[in-house]
């Protein structure tokens, strides 16, 4: 074994990933390793917790060997390289949809986020979900379309290596946005594919996409390069995209335990958005399903990114480094109003951002010589952001005739954390931790000639439990307490009370404090003979001040308390050589305390089942059904449910694969997004300011070719 | 042998077939639905419920006798679940513990239109010519069901279209009010025309409603002479006696002098708005 290691080691299963050095996360579930395998037979150690369970991962093969640490939480999970090949996403951003629970939106086209939902969170474009490449937050803090923005179109698929998830806040290292969770994307090349492949994708609909991963044989385990560019007609009118990205990674031993790693990566993207169509108008046969009021939505966005890590390894005290920097970005124009609010001239609008990025951070863990393991946890970081953000009301030639907003904000976010975790009965290991953040704003409102700073600070207190009642069953309880910041812009917004004769867009933004949210767990993982996993979790946030970004109005309205409560089920099983099952389900009720009206977005039902065919040569094949159940909307409007189902198959043999895939294989007119707001499009008609059902069109059938070389 | 019966080892049950096929075209029929709100049609007229003899800030003790206004468009809100925190409080609520509460930590008294404005779902759209002294229908205006709390509307110029003579003074203007103001034994009669830029929102005014499927009730458009939540008049600010230059005991505001500019600032504060509801308590929502 590289490195000679002499531990007790285990073959992963799909959660039970140790939270090792690479990570750099103390108390973290998923490690950067997770096996390509199905679900095996982890067990649990106490040495998990002591000075082995550092040790450095091995790679056998599409096996992952190490030591593992047990998760701490029932919603913990992570999603291995070969989940994420069999789903064939279209994009990295596409990847979100295979968390279980969360459900995404497109409604603009390849290149713009992705809306996401999760445990009753209408997270938006990444408001409740924090998101982490590695040890870089992605996250955007004062991004002109919504704050917490994510944009996953620089990674590229073939190179994600396994998709951590922990849902909740209940670990120390979730910062901000981690109010419904945390998703932490591991990047690298498995030995049993190096050194590398080259992909083509093409779609009937005449979406072509190329990628390639490349990663010699001998070099690091963390080391690759990749790229992808798409050029996509679109499946439908006014859904153009042109895009590309690259990414690499590299390390270097500095000594026998300690590496110093290099991540870098560049993207860019152009395309066309439909916007969103009235329900009624194609009820009534006024247009087609996938029909757009060519409105003129289009974006534009680029990145480029670029960090270091510094990690000590192995037995003892553990740490990892982390420094990070780049620029980004981003031009939206869209019109989902139509003529309503400006007549004639219509609502066309161009949000347009630019930004550069920067932080440092540091995570240790260092065993206290206790009779029982324990282990100290701490962590600290710095994360600077400067943006300057417009607004821009245009005519429908694209000139700009009125501003909205001219903004400039830098933040500087500062984060301190402790905890320990213990084992100090083998039934019980516990992981009670506290975390502090301060965040300094300075915004210059250049339209409205004011300057403001701000200083605010939450502290965020945190313990999970972890009962490990007998080898095969472990139940979780955990408590949490995450947190969202404010937006830039609503730290110069008016002062409460000073306004009168204006809409509340005035107070877009919000107020400006932190949003917090308290959460707590209560779950079970079983494992049972046949590589079976079945887990089940009962979960619920309560929110004192909820925030609600409607992106459509481009409002953002402090609202009253919300509660969420649901379940969460899954069952992941391999009984035999070439056959993997997954299903999920999410029930969720989302309320607000008050009136006890539902939170709009928010759908009770959830869930997809994955069928995954076949071995490593030869014919394979798979489906994979996901559905929503009904959706509630603003104002006691809801929207139907939606079954997809996306069917593939396959040929491999040891130096290429041809996949056939057909995705929304019944056809089924989907409403992948739906709201409810007014919009007046159709001049002949008597313009109404009451809403309307809204949606945005999920794909229809698409027929894919993909034919992957491996090299 | 049932359709659930093994027909032979390692083949599917007979029902396997017809089970697929009927899942794969339920998932092709699931069209896009959606269930809207009920909506709630209710009649609107204007009327002058609001108007009262008021004093301004002046001491001018102002009747009003006539009250024309060029409206268009109005909105209906709902503060839907803003805040508790920055919801407006209601100035006709009782509350006994108020006076020592407000003594230790004042307490702004505010119309929607202080913060809240809400999200409209429910308008009567259109232009009107609106009498708040001798009453007008306006239409019917069409809500969803919620829990209203402000009303906006728009200002316009009127004009022959809006049925008026030749000779009438509102023509080009944006609404037309006369009536009498007393101090000291000193009667002046007023007139003013007043003009708003078309366009021109009045945003906030209040409108406490439950508004329900089966509901009878009326809305009535109301301009109030008195703030009902802060006492300030209509007419604050303006000094008819010194607006007498020629002492003959009328005055006629028009555009242009800074008491235009007073009064037509006034109007359209969302103060002196407001929607007062006339409802049968033996009709009200099921």
């Amino acid at each position: 074994m590289r490195g000679g290691l002499t531990i007790a080691v285990v073959v992963l299963g799909m959660t039970w990933a140790s939270h090792g050095a690479a990570s750099g996360i103390p108390g973290s579930t998923p490690a950067d390793e997770v096996g390509d395998t199905a679900p095996s037979q982890p067990t649990r150690s106490v040495d998990a917790v002591g000075d082995t369970a550092t040790s450095l991962p091995e790679v056998c093969g599409e096996t992952v060997i190490r030591v593992q640490e047990p998760p701490l939480s029932g919603g913990a999970e992570a999603i291995p390289r070969r989940r994420v090949e069999a789903a064939q996403p279209a994009s990295a951003s596409e990847t979100m949809a295979l968390v279980p629970g969360m459900r995404i939106v497109q409604h603009g086209a390849e290149g713009k986020a992705h809306q996401w939902f999760l445990r009753g969170f209408d997270a938006v474009h990444g408001a409740d979900v924090e998101v982490r490449l590695g040890p870089v937050p992605l996250n955007e803090r004062g991004n002109v379309h919504g704050h917490g923005y994510v944009d996953l179109y620089g990674i590229v698929p073939e190179a994600i290596r396994a998709i951590h998830v922990e849902k909740g806040p209940f670990l120390p290292q979730q910062g901000d946005f981690a109010t419904a969770g945390t998703i932490r994307i591991q990047t690298g090349l498995p030995d049993a594919l190096r050194p590398g492949l080259v992909r083509l994708d093409a779609s009937h609909h005449g979406r072509v996409r190329l990628a390639g991963i490349l990663a010699p044989p001998d070099a690091p385990r963390d080391a690759f390069v990749a790229g992808e560019v798409v050029s996509d007609p679109g499946w439908g009118p006014d859904r153009e995209a042109v895009r590309g990205a690259a990414q690499g990674a590299w390390s270097w031993a500095l000594g026998p335990r300690l590496r110093l790693g290099l991540l870098g990566g560049g993207q860019g993207a152009r395309w066309r958005s439909p916007g969103a169509v009235r329900l009624e108008d194609y009820r009534s046969g006024a247009m087609g399903f996938l029909d757009t009021y060519e409105a003129g939505g289009r974006g534009a966005s680029w990145r480029a990114l670029a960090g270091l890590t510094l990690e000590r390894d192995g037995p003892g005290t553990t740490f990892e480094a982390a420094a990070w920097g780049g620029v980004r970005g981003l031009t939206l124009d869209d019109d989902y109003t139509g003529h309503l609010v400006n007549g004639d001239v219509g609502d066309l609008r161009r949000q347009d951002q630019t930004a550069g990025f920067a932080g440092v951070s540091a995570t240790m863990r260092h065993p206290l010589p206790l009779a029982f393991p324990v282990a100290f946890l701490a962590g600290a970081g710095w994360r600077f952001d400067m943006t300057t953000q417009s607004e821009r009301a245009l005519t429908r030639q694209g000139a700009p005739w009125r501003t909205d907003r001219d903004l400039a904000a830098r933040i500087h976010g500062l984060h301190a954390f402790a905890g320990v975790r213990l084992q100090p009965w083998r039934w019980l290991e516990l992981q009670p931790s506290v975390r502090g953040d301060v965040l300094v704003y300075q915004v210059e409102d250049r339209l409205a000639g004011r300057r403001a700073d701000r200083v605010l600070g939450t502290v965020s207190p945190r313990i999970a439990l972890a009962f490990p009642a007998h080898a095969r069953v472990t139940v979780f309880a955990d408590y949490g307490r995450g947190f969202r910041t404010p937006e830039p812009r609503a730290i110069t917004a008016p002062a409460r009370g000073s306004v009168e004769d204006a809409t509340l867009s005035t107070y877009r933004g919000g107020r400006p404090i932190i949003a917090v949210a308290d959460a707590a767990e209560a779950g079970i993982a079983v494992r049972l003979p046949g590589a079976v996993e079945v887990r089940a979790t009962g979960f619920g946030t309560w929110i004192d001040r909820e925030i609600v970004f409607d992106h459509v109005s481009n409002m953002n309205l402090e609202q009253n308390s919300t509660r969420r409560l649901g379940i969460e089920a899954s069952v992941t099983a391999s009984p035999l050589p070439w056959l993997r099952l997954h299903a999920d389900a999410t029930w969720c009720d989302a309320r607000f305390v008050r009136s006890g009206r539902p939170v709009p977005g928010s759908a009770a039902w959830s869930g997809r089942v994955h069928a995954d065919l076949g071995r490593d040569r030869g014919v394979h094949g798979g489906a994979e059904l996901g559905w929503s159940g009904r959706r509630n909307l603003a104002n006691g409007a809801s929207a139907s449910g939606y079954a997809l189902l996306d069917l593939r198959l396959g040929w491999r043999e040891d130096r290429y694969d041809v996949v056939l895939a057909v995705q929304n294989a019944t056809g089924a007119r989907a409403m992948d997004g739906a709201y409810h707001y007014a919009s007046w499009f159709d001049r002949e008609r008597t313009r109404s300011v009451i809403p309307v059902i809204h949606y945005t069109a999920a794909r229809p059938t698409t027929a894919r070719m993909m034919f992957t070389v491996f090299l | 042998m049932t359709p659930f019966e093994r027909a032979a080892p390692g083949r599917a049950p007979r029902i396997l077939g017809p089970v697929l096929v009927a899942m794969l075209a339920g998932l092709h029929a699931c069209g896009p639905e959606g269930s809207e709100p009920a909506q709630v049609l209710l009649p609107v007229t204007a009327g002058p419920d609001g108007i009262q003899p008021c004093v301004n800030n002046l001491g001018w003790a102002i009747t009003l006798t006539q009250a024309r206004v060029a409206l268009a468009d109005l909105e209906f809100t709902i503060e839907g679940e803003t805040h508790a925190a920055l919801r407006p409080t209601s100035p006709r609520r009782p509350a006994p513990w108020r006076g020592l509460a407000d003594l230790l930590v004042p307490t702004a008294i505010a119309h929607p239109g202080h913060q809240a404005g809400g999200q409209v779902t429910g308008s009567l759209d259109g232009a009107f010519l609106v009498d708040v002294i001798d009453g007008s229908t306006l239409g019917t205006a069409t809500l969803l069901e919620g829990d209203y709390h402000g009303m906006n509307l728009a200002f316009r110029t009127a004009g022959p279209a809006d049925g008026l003579e030749a000779d009438d003074p509102l023509i080009g203007h944006t609404a037309f009010l006369a009536g009498t103001a007393w101090r000291d034994g000193i009667d002046i009669a007023f007139t003013a025309v007043l003009d708003v830029a078309p366009g021109t929102m009045m945003v906030g005014g209040p409108f406490d409603m439950k508004v329900r499927p089966g509901m009878d009730a009326a809305l009535v458009l109301t301009l109030y002479t008195i703030d009902p939540s802060e006492g300030d008049t209509l007419f604050d600010g303006l000094d008819f006696g010194a607006l007498d230059t020629d002492g003959d005991g009328s005055i006629a505001i028009a555009p242009g002098p800074p008491a235009h500019n007073v009064l037509a600032k006034t109007l359209i504060r969302h103060d002196h708005w407001g929607i007062a509801v006339h409802q049968d308590p033996d009709k009200e929502a099921p």
